[in-house]
């Protein structure tokens, strides 16, 4: 008999919030690939359906969840449907958010702080009992190399504010045994970055912003995403993981 | 130009969120010594009066303005009003801040808003309305007040602050092809009010000095230095960054 692989997270229970599209998708077909339990949240479920009937193919057991993160009380309704469907809770998330470039609105402000650190505060809350209950339970907070690059509209400095939190909330919680992590992608290719990502003033310098030179990929995510909610990564926590080409070693 | 003089406001007109106490009053003050006339926004009107008849004997002038930094709404015509009033604007100092009960968790929407209204939402709304006129005066310089709560993670106190830090950085490049600078000081723990409440309870003030290679707190003059500095030509070369003034806060104990 061989160890068991601590890459794979066979039969955890995971909630992916923004899973029906670009990072939260990929991240829930590598969490399906490795064998775990999903429930998948999104505004919308049409697109989630898609995902989940793909994902079901990996013959992973999913279900899915229309919550609209912008509303007060919808974060923590999410929380305790899905763990009632899958009977608990390991890993948590917090991956949807609103990039916003519609400019510093009042509007455009409130919904953005809803939505990129409200509503993972909540879920993070109202997750915690059934945290306590997990063998291996960990919190992943979706960031952004925004944070460190600031920008006027407050994505950047909300972002900042979700990885601030990660890592006083994996202090906090450390004595309870739960990890909490935040991942900061730099620019990835979804719906989200679409509007540039292929355009000439972007691609036109890349090299001269990314160490790389080339944007990322969604599995370029997902896998650290698996890679942290394994047991692989059992010593990590409080650290936010850039994975973002090497955009701001820049000098 | 002789040293001493870079640091010199002679002029500047300046206007100050959270005046009415703590690192604010001390803010408004110094920069007064230094040469500037002052607008001194917060809610508490009597207070602001008392601190305007304070700074009117060095000669400077000292405009109150009744502002809750809550209505985010009413910031933009409140600094268009003050610019009008001092004849134009070249200093703007985000002060105002509120701590948050709650800690890591949220208890009541409503008040988590109000935090990030506040430690937040005005830092931005303020700075978006305060550009157009520093820029029309060739320049100019935004001092938004953090905290070092927000470079440890402390809760979502901390979260706020650290977003002050990042939006600091992003309004620095933004705002450069204006001549505006735009810089953050990080505090430790100083003797204000709003630090009443860990100065009250000995177990975790004795964890913060133990914290703190200096062992003590700040007063809030300190803080004042640091913004009179960072306001005044001899910072013309900092931009985007955040200072921290804290006693030496390490992620070990002190011996």
């Amino acid at each position: 008999m061989t160890a068991p692989d601590p890459f794979r997270l066979d039969g955890r229970r995971a909630l992916i919030t923004g899973a029906s599209r670009g990072i939260g998708r990929a991240i829930a077909e590598s969490y399906a690939q490795a064998g775990a339990r999903l429930a998948l949240a999104a505004r919308t479920t049409a697109n989630l359906e898609q995902v989940a009937s793909e994902v079901r193919d990996h013959g992973a057991e999913v279900h899915t969840f229309s919550a609209d993160l912008t509303d007060a009380q919808a974060p923590t309704h999410l929380v305790e449907d899905a763990a009632e469907a899958l009977g608990g809770l390991d890993i948590v998330v917090n991956n949807a958010g609103d990039g916003g470039h519609d400019g510093l609105t009042l509007d455009a402000y409130r919904r953005l702080l809803h939505v990129n650190l409200r509503a993972p505060v909540l879920i993070i809350q109202a997750a915690r009992i059934y945290l306590l209950e997990s063998n291996a339970p960990v919190v992943i907070n979706v960031s952004s190399v925004s944070a460190k690059l600031g920008g006027a509209e407050p994505y950047g400095p909300l972002k900042a504010a979700l990885s601030s939190y990660t890592v006083g909330l994996a202090r906090e919680w450390g004595k309870d045994g739960i990890r909490v992590v935040a991942i900061a992608p730099g620019v990835i290719e979804t719906d989200m970055t679409a509007s540039y990502t292929n355009a000439d003033w972007w691609t036109g310098n890349l090299s001269e912003r990314v160490s790389l030179g080339r944007n990322g990929q969604v599995e370029e995510i997902a896998g650290v995403a698996r890679f942290l909610a394994s047991d692989a990564a059992a010593y990590i926590t409080g650290a936010v993981i850039s994975v973002d080409g090497g955009w701001v070693h820049q000098f | 130009m002789p040293v001493l003089e870079r640091f010199r406001l002679h002029g500047r007109r300046a206007f100050v969120t959270g005046a009415s106490r703590g690192i604010g009053r001390a803010v408004g003050l110094a920069l007064a010594e230094a040469g500037a006339d002052v607008a001194l926004a917060a809610r508490d009107e009597a207070r602001l009066t008392e601190l305007a008849a304070e700074i009117e004997p060095l000669g400077r002038r000292a405009h109150v303005v009744p502002l809750d930094l809550a209505k985010l709404e009413s910031i933009e015509p409140a600094i268009h009003a003050a610019a009008n009033a001092l004849g134009g604007l070249d200093l703007l100092v985000n002060n105002a801040g509120v701590t948050y009960r709650a800690g890591f968790g949220i208890e009541d929407p409503a008040e988590f808003d109000r935090m990030f209204d506040i430690n937040l939402g005005a830092v931005l709304f303020a700075c978006q309305a305060a550009r157009p006129h520093l820029a029309a005066g060739g320049g100019g310089v935004i001092v938004n007040i953090g905290s070092i709560a927000g470079t440890k993670g402390t809760g979502l106190y901390g979260a706020s602050k650290e977003a002050v830090h990042a939006l600091t950085r992003g309004f620095s490049r933004e705002y450069a092809n204006d001549g505006i600078r735009v810089v953050a000081l990080a505090p430790g723990q100083v003797y204000t009010d709003m630090g009443a409440r860990v100065r009250a309870n000995p177990d975790e003030m004795n964890t913060l000095l133990h914290h703190t290679a200096q062992g003590r707190v700040a007063d809030p003059a300190e803080i004042a230095a640091a913004v009179v500095y960072l306001a005044s030509p001899a910072a013309d070369f900092v931009t985007g960054t955040t200072i921290a003034i804290d006693g030496g806060r390490d992620f070990f104990a002190r011996r």
